[in-house]
């Protein structure tokens, strides 16, 4: 499973890739998750608002930071 | 401020309209980058008209970027005619993509001209520090 986090490196985006960590690892899960913060990339995934979060390419939640509950939810 | 965030400072962009693919790719580019917090996306009809207001907010701002949808660059001339320089030029067929009359563009397009004026606006950035370190 491969997560990234988009956004070009606000708080948010921490505060987001801090809670997807705390998810995976609170799921026991074998993913990466990767930073995403160059625009081209973050716009060629149709991400308007950020912080984002998508899981195997496919965003899951974009413009706000997603609790650790709210990620492992998507991830179960 | 993250490093890679090319917004560090009063970013104003402009994007041509127009009526082909390229045109609207700009504008896509530009609504992108406004909305991710690259810049803030201006009128650029009301400072090409000479609106006083228009054309005062645009001189105000710390850089102007262009995104002309193809080499006729009306854009840049039509700022550069009413006294607004620009600082980044992006011409969309620059990058590869050739102009028709349709509007079938993708999101790849898009991202890569918005990828384009980040870039245009790290250079400029990156070569005025440079100059004002030099010395």
């Amino acid at each position: 499973m491969q997560i990234q986090i988009l956004g070009v490196g606000c708080a948010k985006c921490k505060a987001l890739h801090a809670n997807a960590e705390a998810a995976v690892k609170d799921l026991g899960l074998d993913a990466s998750i990767e930073k995403v913060e160059d625009i081209q990339q973050i716009v060629k995934l149709g991400v308007m608002t950020t912080p984002a979060l998508a899981v195997d390419g496919k965003v899951k939640v974009a413009g706000k930071v997603a609790s650790v509950d709210e990620i492992k939810k998507l991830l179960a | 401020m993250s490093e890679t965030c090319c917004a560090s400072q009063d970013v104003m962009l402009f994007a041509c309209s127009g009526g082909s693919n390229v045109a609207q790719i700009a504008n896509d580019a530009a609504k992108a980058l406004d909305q991710l917090g690259q810049g803030r996306m201006y009128c650029a009809v009301g400072v090409v008209g000479n609106l006083p207001g228009f054309v005062e907010s645009a001189l105000k701002a710390e850089k102007r970027v262009a995104i002309d949808g193809c080499d006729v660059h009306c854009l840049k001339k039509g700022l550069e005619a009413v006294g607004v320089p620009v600082d980044v030029h992006i011409v969309v067929t620059d990058l590869g993509i050739a102009k028709g009359h349709h509007f079938n563009h993708t999101r790849d397009e898009v991202a890569k001209v918005a990828g384009a004026v980040c870039e245009g606006l790290k250079v400029e950035t990156c070569c005025r520090g440079c100059e004002g370190s030099a010395t």
